[in-house]
């Protein structure tokens, strides 16, 4: 069995998760106290990670950070699978016909604008704000899904025990719930954890521009921008965000292909 | 004998430990055929790839081959390469994905040309234009810068046994080459294999799932099963005697005809159709105007009465899978009538629950025919979905459990997945399914054709049984003419959307009228008779 | 294959049209008055009134959408409210920087993954291939920016190879001007390459187990002679995928990379005026980075048919 990324990389996105969710009860300091004078302290039993350049502890921010990172994450993967899946079985399932092409031309269009030109647009409208973040990331999710997921059910619109369900007198979309859905269920599971990934990349991106969270909401993307001038003198506050961002990246990836390995029965198929 | 031309002694192999081949000796000799024989998982193919040395990663080779002199298991890789493609030729079962879809069959063929001889690329195209020629595909009809989607299968196949033949192998090892190929097809290119051996003092190994394929082209028979040889002798001599019992049971599963004892009932036509028309939609859609399309049964009528079995025979592309399908009311129907039992069905308006009661299907794939996630209960309990109410959980069990005994199931089989069962397994499966809700009629669309021999001879005896108890109705859907004689009342032959020929299937098989299915009939192999006792 | 070029050519026209209604409609007609919301709370009657004016936003949309369009045929983008100059100078003046960037970083990027994927498919499971892969599953997960930040800690600050940031102009000279760009194209292209490496590994994998692979080592070829001749030119559609794709999330990252290196490219420029509220600016740049998306989609697509025969039509 080939499941060496499964473990370290549940382990990795288990410690993260438990991190944002222990913020939302206790941090070892309050991430909105402002203590200028001690501010640029290193680690030491007090503050752990040291404090940056408010005097607020930095192992606080990167918990509170990953809250951020998590929960616009989720969510915009949430908005791509929720539209995207349903609109790629229904493409599938009027496969050929107006509707198939209708939605297909729609996701072209959406692939031409990337997460931060959509980001860009409403924030050029609206301001910038963590809800941007989510919107644009998840607008762009819609397409990924949507493809994968029609892909997948057209392949499987072509097996026999799909013609048997037909046969049987069922609708397309009694088909697309009972027989597709549970059957392109792993890939969706794959792609959510690589979506996941992607989308913190983002709003870490999003949030370094200042499209993404505003302050003084934490947010890793935020605490690697404030670093930005001060990386001359003080390089261990770019460090810590951006090693976060990455070890959970890493994680998720990590699982994903590991949940692939092992969710694919190929490589499970006893014979 | 000291003169062959290739020699296999006790040879083993295994892949990563799991044993797959077990002391396997034969020998060829320069001009003759030798034909293996063996049905799905008996190392006939693994014994081609080890002559090759072709074998996937983590095999581990014993024994001795020895190739016009030289022992090829001691040679290293650069010496092999010169052999393979120069000395000995390879020609596979799926000519559809053989080729290499971005490259012409030109540039194919003359690689293999340029690789082995020293001559210019324009050389080597000349070259393999002539061979093209030589396994009949004229180089007027198809130029070298065809790509291989421009041809149909048969045509590609010619084009890999050219690569294989283009530098005039000593041995060339074809292994079923002609499975995936229609009957009058299969007949081209055996004719073309036996006139490349006849022409020249090639020797051929043909390695084939089929007796009755081998018996008219191999001088020499060897028979696996589960990586041993079994039997081997002269090919004469192996279907005079059967000596061995799996020999035997080959031949007699081959030609296995199961009891019938229905009485059709000729009062009134279970199903009718009356100058059905489909059509599909071809070819890239234009920028402007309507998609081509393609009439893929055209006028056909046909009527089927209660408790008969009706055969539908005709090459891939004729229309049969087509016609089965808007027979189910999976299919669009352009024109024409379908009624049952007197009433004509509203067919746009998709069939009734009433009328998918009467008619269910069993497909040939019995790996794609489930749901890979539920469970068998489950499967096989789908049609119930026509049924006005729904029986009670405990009507439900009992209904399963009876339905999966008539099949040769157990009860406890409804609990499993179906990645647990093999092929014939899933075949009775998929039969128990379409038996589930008591159907009239079950179309059988290639349902034994992806079968081992054996395990379809079971498959024919329960089919028979069950239209003995059940007073069941078929449509047998089959490009085998030896299968569809042996289980049917009466046959149709399609051709082209239409049916070219009908009649009672022993008068029809008997004497032709028409000439396709003259062809048809003069195409498929026989098994030639044999002087041994078979029951 | 004329066909596929003319539908081709359609799908590239319409999705343009498409998407310049997306952002005139979300950028001029969703907030209500864009003039007063260029200037604030606190504008004047008569300076939101000369600036209406200005935007003709007396007259109707449709014909403001058409007189838009128009300009960007013709070349016109409009004049910046806050710089008082043309867009389209402004454009074309920070697309010298941004454009060589993300041209740059895409060369650097397949350069990588091209050896490297193929490398590591033809050992698979080798020591080298668990290197390669190891290394793109790190590449794959860094931030491009902070991997910019690191860059810049390394060869600026501590070694003093290169400089912190900022361009030069072309008019220092083509090397000056790509040293600067050197460090932002790495940015760029390291985390791109390790994507690009994974899929030309897998893809070829995927290849080297088709029957016609077996076609070609029966034929005399060795392993080696069969993944070039054979196995490449089939694996590329999915590799030509990720290219194309990989060029609008250039793009897209070169905005937020040109911020960490003070480069004067298009993403600095979106920056300024989203801050400044001069969404003549915003609206036309967003517009030509959609159309730089939509025709490397384009040529994507041509480049399947030069690739796969199948693609071509016209059975």
């Amino acid at each position: 069995m080939k499941l060496r990324s499964l473990l370290p990389g549940a382990v990795l996105v288990l410690l993260f998760f438990s991190a944002a969710l222990v913020s939302y009860l206790w941090t070892p300091f309050d991430v909105t106290l402002i203590d200028i004078k001690s501010r640029f302290q290193s680690s030491s039993a007090v503050h752990w990670l040291g404090t940056d350049h408010y005097g607020r502890d930095m192992l606080s921010m990167l918990m509170v950070g990953a809250r951020t990172s998590i929960a616009v994450a989720i969510v915009a993967v949430g908005i791509g699978m929720l539209v995207g899946v349903p609109l790629g079985l229904a493409a599938a399932a009027n496969r050929g016909r107006f509707l198939d092409e209708f939605i297909m031309r729609g996701n072209d269009l959406v692939f031409a604008f990337p997460a931060l030109l959509i980001a860009i647009m409403i924030t050029a409208v609206y301001g910038a704000g963590a809800l941007n973040a989510i919107i644009a990331i998840g607008i762009f999710n819609i397409p990924v899904f949507a493809r994968l997921s029609r892909g997948a059910a057209l392949s499987l619109w072509k097996r026999d025990f799909i013609l048997a369900a037909r046969a049987a007198g069922k609708g397309a979309s009694r088909i697309s719930v009972e027989h597709i859905l549970p059957n392109i269920m792993n890939l969706l599971i794959v792609q959510g954890t690589i979506q996941f990934s992607l989308g913190i990349l983002a709003e870490a991106g999003l949030s370094f521009v200042g499209l993404g969270a505003q302050p003084p909401i934490p947010s890793w993307g935020r605490m690697l921008a404030d670093s930005q001038t001060l990386i001359m003198t003080e390089p261990q506050l770019a460090l810590y965000p951006g090693l976060a961002i990455l070890l959970t990246v890493l994680g998720l990836n990590l699982l994903g292909d590991g949940l692939r390995d092992w969710l694919d029965p190929r490589l499970r198929r006893e014979r | 004998m000291s003169d062959s031309l290739l020699q296999l002694n006790g040879v083993s192999l295994s892949i990563y430990d799991t044993p797959i081949l077990h002391d396997v000796s034969l020998q060829v000799s320069s001009g003759s055929v030798l034909g293996i024989i063996g049905e799905s998982g008996s190392g006939k193919s693994m014994t081609a790839f080890s002559i090759m040395q072709l074998l996937p990663a983590g095999s581990e080779l014993r024994g001795s081959i020895v190739f016009d002199g030289v022992q090829l298991d001691a040679l290293d890789e650069t010496q092999l390469c010169n052999i393979r493609g120069n000395d000995i030729g390879m020609v596979f079962q799926e000519p559809m994905t053989a080729l290499n879809p971005v490259q012409t069959i030109g540039a194919q063929v003359a690689e293999s040309i340029a690789l082995h001889k020293s001559v210019s690329a324009k050389e080597a195209l000349v070259q393999a234009a002539a061979v093209l020629e030589r396994v009949g595909l004229p180089n007027k009809a198809f130029p070298l810068s065809r790509y291989p989607h421009e041809l149909s299968g048969g045509q590609r196949q010619r084009v890999v046994i050219a690569i294989a033949v283009a530098l005039e192998p000593k041995l060339l090892i074809a292994d079923e080459p002609t499975t995936a190929l229609d009957v009058t097809t299969q007949a081209e290119i055996l004719n073309l294999l036996k006139k490349l051996v006849d022409e020249s003092d090639m020797a051929m190994i043909l390695i084939t799932h089929d007796l009755a394929v081998v018996s008219e082209v191999a001088d020499h028979l060897v028979i696996m099963r589960h990586g041993r040889i079994l039997d081997s002798a002269p090919t004469r001599q192996i279907f005079n005697e059967l000596k061995h019992p799996y020999t035997k049971a080959l031949y007699t599963a081959s030609s296995h005809s199961p009891e019938r004892a229905t009485q059709p009932d000729t009062q009134a036509p279970l199903l009718e159709l009356t100058g059905l028309v489909c059509e599909y939609p071809v070819g890239q859609r234009p920028i402007f105007g309507k998609r081509k399309t393609f009439r893929a049964v055209d006028e056909v009528s046909l009527a089927i009465y209660a408790g008969e079995s009706v055969g539908l025979v005709g090459e891939s592309g004729c229309g049969k899978s087509t016609l089965a399908r808007a027979l189910l009311g999976l299919s669009p129907v352009k024109a024409g009538q379908i009624s049952l039992r007197g009433e004509t069905l509203s067919i746009d308006a998709g069939f009734s629950r009433a009328v998918r009661r009467e008619m269910q299907v069993v497909f040939q794939d019995p790996y794609s025919s489930f749901n890979p996630r539920h469970r068998v209960g489950r499967l096989i309990s789908e049609p119930l979905h026509v049924l006005d109410s729904q029986p009670s959980a405990a009507e439900l069990k009992a209904l399963i459990r009876s339905t999966l005994e008539s099949v040769g199931l157990d009860e406890v089989d409804a609990d499993k997945y179906i990645h647990e069962f093999s092929g014939g397994q899933r075949q009775r499966i998929a039969i128990a399914r379409a038996l589930i809700i008591r159907p009239a009629l079950i179309i059988l669309d290639e349902a034994v054709s992806a079968l081992d021999v054996s395990v379809r001879a079971q498959i024919l005896d329960l089919l028979a049984e069950l239209a003995n108890t059940h007073a069941l109705a078929y449509l047998f859907i089959s490009h085998d003419l030896s299968v569809v004689r042996r289980i049917t009342d009466r046959v149709l032959v399609m051709k082209n959307g239409s049916i070219v020929e009908r009649g009672d299937t022993e008068q029809v098989f008997a004497s032709p009228q028409n000439s396709y299915t003259k062809n048809l009939l003069a195409a498929a192999p026989q098994l030639p008779a044999t002087s041994a006792q078979v029951i | 294959m004329l066909h596929y070029l003319i539908k081709r050519t359609l799908i590239l026209l319409a999705t343009l049209i498409v998407a310049s209604l997306v952002v005139f409609v979300t950028i001029e007609v969703v907030p209500g008055d864009p003039a007063s919301y260029m200037l604030g709370l606190n504008a004047q009657e008569d300076t939101v009134a000369a600036l209406r004016a200005e935007l003709g936003l007396d007259k109707s949309r449709v014909a403001r959408y058409f007189s838009w369009v128009g300009g960007l045929v013709t070349g016109d983008f409009g004049t910046s409210y806050t710089y008082r100059t043309p867009v389209a100078d402004m454009v074309a003046d920070r697309m010298w920087v941004s454009l060589p960037l993300a041209i740059y970083a895409l060369l650097l990027s397949t350069l990588i993954a091209f050896p490297a994927g193929v490398y590591a498919a033809s050992r698979r499971g080798g020591t080298t291939d668990t290197v390669v892969m190891a290394l793109t599953q790190l590449g794959v997960a860094i931030p491009n920016f902070w991997f910019a930040m690191l860059l810049v800690l390394l060869f600026a600050i501590n070694l003093g190879w290169f400089s912190a940031g900022g361009f030069p102009g072309w008019d220092a000279g083509v090397f000056q001007a790509l040293k600067s760009l050197t460090l932002p194209a790495i940015a760029l292209a390291l985390p791109q390459a390790s994507i690009l490496t994974r899929v030309m590994r897998s893809s070829l994998l995927d290849v080297l187990n088709e029957d016609y692979m077996r076609t070609a080592r029966a034929k005399g070829l060795t392993r080696r002679q069969a993944l070039w001749k054979h196995a490449l030119r089939n694996a590329m559609v999915p590799v030509l995928t990720i290219i194309g794709l990989q060029f609008s999330f250039l793009l897209a990252g070169a905005i937020i990379i040109e911020n960490v290196f003070y480069l004067p490219g298009l993403g600095r420029l979106i920056f300024q005026s989203i801050a400044s509220r001069d969404l003549i600016v915003v609206e036309s740049v967003v517009m030509l980075l959609v159309l730089a998306v939509v025709l490397v989609t384009f040529l994507v697509d041509l480049a399947y048919a030069w690739v796969d025969p199948r693609l071509r039509g016209a059975r």
